[in-house]
């Protein structure tokens, strides 16, 4: 993982996001991502579980258990202590980015019309 | 029948990702496939080809069995890409198309059948010692 001074990889960013809104199984965090980013952003089965098994061995996110009637195939997953902390500090850089910008006039971008 | 085809190419991805989450991915690419329909079966399966080339075939080149035939199917995929585009761009028709395509196609099947049927082989039962054989 890298240091939280370190812009996250899209992935890891998103998935982190999608978990934020509550317990998800893969498919759900897929499906929410997509919703999150207005389809900006997509993976597939092999980039989610990728990441997935990262953040899981960095304690980002755990796993939980799922509803009692759910598919039993399936696996939750809950965003940890240090994951809401990784994302904060993802959100204030991204702020931090825009109020620069701000402050240098170079947004919001004015069209050429 | 796409989900089994999923399946064989989630054997080509790292052990402990198979291991621990090969059913998921094949159940998420299952739910993908349902949801994305027809139109959306292309746009999913590209994914999933895109994620294979970038994900699985560096595993399959870091062993040594299957790193000859991963860098011939590395070759051809890229070979038929770009012949895709070309026929694309210069609007052929699907006959033409499907006929130039069919050999590379063909040596797609081929590398990825060598790799598939040698993915559980373990290098030392290429390298048996006198005494062993």
């Amino acid at each position: 993982m890298p240091p939280s001074d370190q812009p996250l990889q899209p992935a890891t960013f998103w998935i982190l996001f999608a978990l934020a809104t509550g317990d998800k199984h893969g498919y759900a965090i897929m499906r929410e991502t997509r919703q999150l980013s207005d389809g900006q952003f997509e993976m597939g089965p092999a980039t989610l579980y990728t990441t997935i098994q990262r953040l899981l061995d960095s304690a980002w996110i755990e796993e939980v258990s799922g509803p009692n009637d759910g598919d039993q195939r399936r696996r939750y997953y809950r965003l940890a202590k240090a994951g809401k902390s990784a994302l904060q500090s993802e959100m204030k850089r991204m702020e931090s980015l825009v109020r620069k910008s701000k402050a240098l006039r170079l947004w919001p971008m004015e069209s050429k019309s | 029948m796409s989900a089994r085809i999923y399946g064989w190419l989630v054997d080509f991805y790292p052990e402990d990702l198979r291991r621990d989450f090969g059913e998921e991915m094949v159940l998420v690419f299952e739910e993908e496939l349902r949801d994305a329909g027809l139109a959306g079966a292309v746009r999913v399966w590209r994914r999933a080809l895109v994620e294979f080339v970038r994900l699985a075939l560096p595993n399959c080149v870091a062993n040594p069995v299957l790193r000859v035939p991963a860098i011939m199917l590395a070759f051809c995929a890229f070979s038929m890409g770009t012949d895709l585009v070309l026929l694309y761009a210069k609007g052929a028709r699907a006959r033409f198309t499907f006929v130039a395509l069919l050999p590379t196609l063909t040596s797609v099947i081929i590398p990825l059948a060598v790799m598939w049927a040698c993915r559980s082989r373990p290098l030392t039962k290429l390298h048996l010692t006198d005494t062993e054989r």
